[in-house]
């Protein structure tokens, strides 16, 4: 150690090196540290997640939450039942037609692909197969490409 | 030791020291201003500890160095998934220490020098600048930097070594071809 000590004491690049003065900080620097820390200020304790609220008022605020859920159950319940009856009802009426048309398109559209897909040759397969490792490689090759010219420094 | 009764006069005390050390680490001067603002939101949160501790400045730069190796870490590892896979070239690299020469120092004045040392700083690879901004700014010794960059001992330097290499071709190009920053050869 006591020659690596030497050496820089008698080199003149170490020398340079361990005289070289600080950089003057930007002026905006106070600026941006003063602007983050309010932007970090704590909330008060009605802005933040239930979890930090103090116990009390988590508790009260839990209980008004159930309340209120249950209010709405109990009332609601008979206004979601004539809702609900009126559209079961229209459902019956018009929706069952409509669900059994599209059952019948989707069916139509296997069957149709099943019949092209069990058709295709082998060589097909294998056509299809590369030309999906071909689109796969050259997507990845395009990107390291861009990644290396958006971040490339001189 | 001074004690500061507001944050402004703390911050306006160590600033250009947080801010000089995260430049040299980092080598960009948007990434140093960041990671300056950083320290300062912690050292706020610490400020009550600070105002009146001696070792201020070296919570200030242990904070700055973590973050500036964190923020390269983060950043070079995405670099390095395209373009740098892992150089263990270094490994078996001799391990003779810098040669004392007298090549630097006649030609140019100091503060010319020192310009255009603080250029070939920031133009040195990261993986050369840091363990030699840490060893000659931060007085860390190659066991504490390999420890702290996760690289091996020899490794650590091979790299200092190639730094000052570099450093003392640089300053010797600028005095040969008479290069002094803004008023010479570009």
């Amino acid at each position: 150690m006591s020659s690596e000590h030497e050496t820089r004491e008698r080199d003149p690049l170490l020398r340079l090196l361990r005289e070289l003065p600080d950089h003057k900080a930007p002026a905006t620097l106070v600026g941006r540290v003063q602007g983050a820390i309010r932007a970090r200020a704590p909330l008060p304790w009605w802005r933040r997640p239930l979890t930090e609220w103090p116990p009390f008022t988590r508790f009260l605020g839990v209980a008004c939450g159930l309340a209120a859920s249950a209010a709405i159950l109990w009332f609601g319940a008979a206004l979601v039942g004539d809702i609900a009856g009126t559209a079961s009802g229209w459902v019956l009426r018009n929706g069952l037609p409509v669900m059994a048309l599209g059952g019948q398109v989707v069916g139509a559209f296997w069957k149709v692909a099943a019949i092209v897909l069990g058709r295709m040759p082998l060589e097909a397969w294998g056509c299809a197969g590369l030309a999906g490792v071909l689109v796969y490689t050259s997507g990845l090759g395009i990107g390291t490409v861009f990644w290396k010219v958006a971040n490339h420094r001189s | 030791m001074a004690r500061f009764d507001t944050f402004e006069s703390f911050m306006l005390a160590y600033q250009d020291m947080v801010y000089s050390h995260a430049f040299r680490l980092l080598g960009r001067e948007a990434d140093a201003e960041d990671v300056s603002q950083e320290v300062f939101v912690r050292a706020y949160n610490h400020f009550a500890d600070l105002s009146s501790s001696p070792t201020a400045g070296g919570w200030l730069k242990t904070v700055t160095r973590n973050l500036c190796l964190n923020h390269i870490t983060r950043y070079r590892n995405r670099w390095r998934f395209f373009s740098e896979f892992s150089r263990d070239d270094d490994e078996d690299q001799p391990l003779w220490d810098v040669p004392v020469e007298e090549t630097t120092g006649t030609a140019m004045s100091e503060e010319d020098q020192r310009q255009i040392l603080e250029k070939a700083l920031q133009k040195l690879p990261v993986a050369q600048r840091v363990p030699l901004v840490l060893y000659h700014f931060e007085d860390m010794s190659y066991e504490e930097i390999a420890a702290q960059l996760k690289i091996s001992l020899p490794k650590v330097k091979t790299d200092i070594f190639r730094a000052r290499e570099s450093l003392r071709k640089k300053l010797k190009y600028a005095a040969d071809t008479g290069e002094v920053l803004g008023r010479g050869v570009p």
